[in-house]
């Protein structure tokens, strides 16, 4: 037995997949790219409007899924973890309702439409006020109860400042771009915010990742992992400072997307037999190939309005947890 | 060896364990006696490195245990809590692994030995592919046993492994805790079966209302007086086979 070993099998499966799906992406849209066109595209010939649609439209799109995808797989994975929960979402900690307020209030100010990264810029302020906010409020060693209970606190915060600014919006126009943004897309997003996103995101990523063995450690309780050698307060505010990172950048740059760190490890922690070292790579491949669809499904679905692909998670969400009940419910009785 | 010096421990800016000295060698199981409340496993968890001392302090062969590296500690001595659990559905071979971490970054070779022997020294290899939350208590005390006795630590920090066992399996539990106490490991056990502890233990230590008021070999520590004032009971006193036998016989209205 080996107890580093990588579940390499699935690792594999995972990102053939996503290989494949990415191709499907950038094949897919309003402006069809049949195969050898996309090659030609890659390849740097071929028609210069392909290249274009392909190179500035749905290349940054793509990019965008598997990274935040990715981190907020990721994310759910190593707080479900840290907080040894497989209900915890990686917006618990208030990242999400944090980065949503700080983009909002960009939105409200009009930053929006003289800077063209006020947005992103805000949600990230917004995500950094809200870890800082959580962690002061838990107290230098606060237990996982009072995190929890900060989270909570301060994304109801967040959320009632949202609704204030919603209700104060200066137009119905300014109103629905706001509401429109906090529903998550990938939509109309440039190379810019994959850079903008992609240093943060992949801060955040390296912080959990590196966490496996803590989180293995933390399986049995916080003060058995004390007792294993880990300093549990740096290993949990390791974990927060990348969920914080990760997640705030995500949707600073997409609004929020719902599901994707509640489902994806929730689903594959069977497939790695619980392990929560494994569970991290896993669900971050998983996050992505799950937004990745969610993001095809958007654009192939003949709906009149753009629908949201946090609107797809939250409604592939629902019924694939209550799958889970059901299953749950016959297991029991 | 495991020295405590002047300890006394807080909680919450109340004191829980009043100032004292004990030590732990090599060898030695020995058993930490006391009623509900009395201390027991606040001190077990200060002598493990895991609560900080108000006074006085813990030092592992003459080193303060605030000065010694987390990984380096864990290296020589676990600790099992008292009712442990794992919260996710691991293989108990997975569980046991855990107790290497302390090692991570070595030979996997090398801990997959130690599993397999972890898990042969509590009779539940047969287990290791079972997920831990699917087993039966008594099998899940010697899964989570063999986790803490993977890492093969120098001292062993035990409290209440007993607790919610049949009494094949506290028989079994405590005659594993011989064996390694036999083979050189120090064990001080927290535990409530007195029968258990006079037979089993090579000394004990007890607590009544946070301070340690007795110590020594369990027959001389386990008098009358000290049942009667720090446990409020009684005993029936034998001998079977050489050994101690004592069984907790009626309450008194001395306990304080």
């Amino acid at each position: 037995m080996n107890r580093t070993r990588a579940p390499w099998g699935l690792l594999s499966a995972l990102s053939a997949a996503l290989l494949l799906s990415c191709v499907v992406s950038l094949g897919i849209g309003s402006t069809s790219i049949a195969w050898r066109a996309l090659w030609d595209a890659a390849m740097g010939h071929g028609d210069p409007l392909l290249r274009l649609v392909l190179v500035e439209i749905r290349l940054p799109r793509l990019l965008l899924a598997l990274l935040v995808g990715g981190s907020l797989g990721l994310a759910g994975a190593a707080m479900q973890g840290l907080l040894r929960n497989p209900l915890v979402e990686p917006g618990l900690l208030g990242v999400s309702s944090g980065a949503g307020l700080g983009a909002v209030i960009a939105f409200y100010l009009g930053l929006s439409a003289t800077f063209a990264y006020a947005v992103p810029l805000g949600g990230i302020a917004g995500a950094a006020l809200a870890v800082v906010l959580v962690c002061s409020l838990a107290g230098r060693d606060g237990s996982i109860q009072n995190l929890i209970l900060a989270g909570v606190t301060v994304s109801a915060i967040c959320g009632a400042f949202t609704s204030l600014v919603l209700n104060f919006s200066p137009n119905p126009y300014a109103g629905m771009e706001i509401v429109f943004w906090l529903l998550g897309s990938l939509s109309d997003r440039t190379f810019q915010h994959v850079l903008l996103a992609a240093p943060l995101i992949a801060a955040g990523c390296a912080l959990l990742l590196g966490c496996g063995d803590a989180l293995r450690a933390f399986s049995l309780g916080e003060e058995t992992a004390g007792s294993l050698g880990f300093r549990t307060g740096r290993v949990r505010a390791r974990i927060i400072a990348g969920a914080a990172l990760a997640v705030g950048a995500a949707v600073s740059v997409t609004g929020c997307i719902g599901f994707v760190g509640l489902m994806i490890p929730h689903l594959l922690r069977p497939l790695v037999k619980g392990d929560p070292a494994r569970l991290l790579p896993v669900s971050a491949l998983g996050g992505a190939l799950l937004l990745l669809w969610a993001d095809i499904l958007v654009r192939v679905l003949p709906t009149g309005q753009e629908l949201k692909v946090g609107v797809v998670t939250a409604l592939a969400g629902a019924p694939i947890f209550l799958f889970l009940l059901v299953r749950t419910r016959k297991s029991l009785f | 060896m495991l020295e405590a010096q002047h300890l006394s421990i807080a909680l919450g800016g109340r004191r829980i364990v009043e100032p004292l000295d004990l030590t732990l060698g090599p060898g030695e199981l020995t058993g930490l006696i006391g009623a509900n409340g009395s201390g027991k496993s606040t001190l077990l968890r200060a002598l493990a490195g895991l609560l900080p001392a108000e006074q006085g302090g813990v030092f592992l062969d003459g080193k303060p245990l605030g000065k010694l590296a987390p990984r380096a500690l864990a290296r020589t001595l676990a600790f099992l809590p008292q009712a442990p659990e794992c919260h996710w559905p691991l293989t108990a071979d997975r569980v046991v692994a855990l107790g290497r971490l302390p090692f991570r970054g070595g030979s996997s070779e090398l801990d997959a030995e130690h599993v397999t022997r972890a898990l042969e020294a509590v009779d539940a290899l047969h287990l290791r592919e079972r997920a831990v939350n699917e087993l039966s208590g008594g099998e899940r005390a010697r899964i989570f046993l063999a986790r803490a006795l993977a890492g093969d630590p120098k001292l062993l920090l035990v409290d209440e492994p007993g607790a919610g066992l049949d009494p094949f399996h506290q028989l079994q539990l405590m005659e594993t805790l011989q064996a390694f106490a036999r083979r050189g490991m120090g064990i001080l056990v927290v535990m409530h079966d007195l029968g258990l502890a006079a037979r089993f233990c090579s000394g004990l230590l007890a607590l009544h209302q946070g301070r340690l008021v007795a110590s020594g070999e369990p027959e001389a520590v386990l008098s009358d007086a000290l049942l009667a004032k720090a446990h409020g009971i009684t005993a029936f006193r034998g001998r079977c086979q050489d050994a101690p036998v004592l069984v907790p016989w009626s309450r008194v209205g001395g306990r304080s």
